[in-house]
């Protein structure tokens, strides 16, 4: 089991692991697509001098 | 997240399967992907990365073979410090993972000269400095680790998953949770304090830099490590619950663990070591972190800030703060490592 699929376990039922682990892999997969579009601040130590 | 940073990642999770093609044959076509990506982004760059890659090793075995292994790590080291360094002073130019891949040069060199390892070969030079995911965002990993897990590695569905795992929750920590949540809160902090004291509202603001950064910061490691761990190689860690430190100097060896180990290593031991000075060698170290973030008179002032942080949280805080319950002290204490923080960009303002 993956790190979030033990904390998931520790909260729900064992039926409802696989159910939530899911929803919440769809919703920050959604959240991360839809808040792509923002440019990252710019920081240091992403270094992509001269960008 | 900026064009380029998207295209590395991108790039990195493309190459994930490439590296299932062979043990070792596997991550030397990940370099490849990495030495086209940073030829097409970065030319200079990869020319550079390249080319020590290759005469580094041929210049090391030369020597071993020959003697002049003093002089060469000398005349290596101080070329590739002043290439960062011209790098970093020329805005024009587009210097892609410098602050990344000079350290890992100098660890080579330095690790080599103290005859800890041998020569490496060129393959696995250049393995080493061109491993995709550690590119632009480190950590900064040292060569003998790398080069076992190259060679031990082996499929594993439970890593596998662990690392997708970790790069999907890098991207939603470093892309919602820094960049539009912490974000609108920093707008929303600094229109509340519009009509504040300048010298105040400079320092909320920098308070949540601070917040934002750690969250970007950590985020994209936690992109990297994890795209590393898809392909089956565990590189070091770079945070260790920076928020949870007791001190300022707790919380400098837990944030950028491989930046500052490195600067532990090859500035502050040796420093301490020839001066017999504890403080020579946290100020020698501090400067070092400092001019790898920028080499400017402003970071300069930065460091000795830092030391300045960690000389008193050592010595006056511990008696300032031992009237106050054990357990107050420690939830107080991030709160005091953020304000110090912070304060920095404002007092050094003033001082500019």
């Amino acid at each position: 089991m993956t790190p979030l699929a033990q904390y998931i376990a520790r909260l729900v039922p064992g039926w409802a692991v696989g159910p939530v682990l899911a929803l919440c892999y769809a919703v920050m997969l959604i959240t991360v697509l839809i808040a792509s579009s923002n440019d990252l601040a710019q920081i240091i130590y992403i270094d992509v001098r001269g960008q | 997240m900026t064009a380029l940073s998207t295209l590395v990642i991108l790039a990195a999770l493309l190459a994930v399967p490439l590296a299932w093609l062979g043990r070792e044959r596997g991550i030397d076509l990940v370099a490849l992907v990495c030495a086209a990506v940073l030829a097409w982004i970065s030319p200079l760059s990869a020319a550079w990365v390249v080319g020590l890659g290759v005469g580094l090793p041929l210049a090391m075995r030369l020597a071993e073979r020959n003697g002049g292994r003093a002089p060469l790590a000398g005349v290596t080291a101080l070329v590739v410090l002043g290439v960062f360094a011209a790098a970093q002073l020329s805005p024009g130019i587009v210097w892609i993972g410098g602050a990344f891949f000079t350290l890992r040069q100098l660890h080579v060199i330095a690790e080599w000269w103290m005859g800890r390892i041998a020569a490496p070969s060129v393959a696995s030079h250049l393995r080493y400095q061109l491993f995709l995911p550690a590119l632009f965002v480190g950590p900064v990993h040292h060569l003998p680790a790398f080069e076992r897990q190259c060679q031990r590695r082996r499929w594993d569905l439970p890593d596998f998953l662990n690392g997708a795992e970790r790069v999907l929750i890098g991207a939603f920590s470093a892309e919602f949770i820094g960049n539009v949540m912490i974000a609108n809160l920093r707008a929303r902090v600094g229109h509340a304090m519009a009509d504040s004291n300048a010298f105040l509202r400079d320092w909320a603001i920098s308070a949540m830099d601070w917040i934002m950064l750690f969250f970007n910061f950590a985020g994209m490691t936690a992109i990297a490590l994890g795209i590393a761990l898809m392909m089956g190689v565990r590189l070091e860690e770079n945070f260790n619950r920076p928020w949870l430190a007791k001190d300022l100097l707790d919380f400098w060896s837990r944030w950028h663990m491989s930046l500052t180990n490195w600067c532990r290593d090859y500035i502050y031991r040796p420093v301490m070591a020839l001066t017999r000075s504890t403080l020579a060698g946290l100020v020698a170290a501090m400067l070092a972190i400092g001019l790898w973030h920028e080499i400017s008179f402003y970071y300069v002032l930065w460091s000795f800030w830092q030391t300045l942080g960690v000389v008193l949280s050592r010595t006056i805080m511990p008696n300032l703060a031992s009237p106050l319950p054990p357990g107050l002290r420690r939830m107080l204490a991030p709160l005091a490592i953020l304000a110090w923080l912070a304060l920095a960009r404002p007092v050094i303002g003033l001082l500019l």
